[in-house]
């Protein structure tokens, strides 16, 4: 089974515990932003209205080297890396009005099993505003 | 909200299976110990408000986001 099946185009993911201020909506569907990729957009099932911007987390190079939790990857039970899928939030900084990901909050996905959730990260390096200069 | 006093090393217990205890108690800083199923999420306050808070300002809103989004995104070769 190939990493892309699930969000190649259009997918669904269950969220047990919703999102941090979305804690009662537990699904989400990842839409491709056909105009601009490779932006997506992470859309909620029960409420059309709740959706945000996320981008593929392999194309900011910052989770490599980042080891996440036994707990949060047992939860969605994932053994290793190998269904593993990493999304960031994006938001418009006030000041700047440019792009900044949340990659200290980071979505992982299971991509076999359709299970997502977003979670807290303690690596150094990792930043709530992480600035989009280039992709 | 329930306000319990608790000497280092006692605990609480919340429902059936999730126990909190005080491991050391220091100049303003306490120690806390949480045993808890590994299902239930358990993070500092302050940290998931904020998390909630930039969640919320991240939601979509296609005026202000359309164009920044022109600007950024590169097409596909």
């Amino acid at each position: 089974m190939t990493t892309e099946t699930r969000t190649g185009s259009s997918t669904t993911y269950k969220f047990e515990y919703g999102l941090p201020g979305f804690e009662n909506l537990s699904e989400f569907e990842f839409r491709n932003l056909d105009e601009f990729p490779p932006f997506k957009l992470l859309q909620s099932t029960d409420m059309p209205d709740i959706s945000m911007i996320v981008l593929d987390g392999s194309l900011l190079n910052v989770f490599e080297n980042v080891s996440f939790p036994k707990h949060e990857m047992n939860i969605l039970g994932l053994e290793n890396r190998e269904y593993l899928r990493i999304f960031v939030i994006l938001r418009i900084e006030e000041e700047t009005k440019h792009f900044v990901a949340n990659t200290k909050a980071p979505i992982i996905l299971n991509t076999y099993t359709g299970f997502g959730k977003q979670i807290i990260l303690d690596s150094p390096g990792l930043s709530e505003d992480y600035k989009l200069d280039n992709l | 909200m329930l306000v319990l006093t608790r000497k280092t090393e006692e605990s609480i217990r919340i429902g059936n299976n999730i126990v909190i205890t005080v491991l050391e108690c220091n100049n303003g800083h306490t120690k806390l110990g949480i045993n808890a199923p590994k299902e239930v999420p358990v993070h500092r306050e302050e940290v998931y408000e904020r998390i909630k808070s930039k969640n919320k300002a991240s939601l979509f809103n296609k005026n202000i986001t359309h164009e920044i989004l022109k600007s950024f995104s590169k097409k596909d070769p």
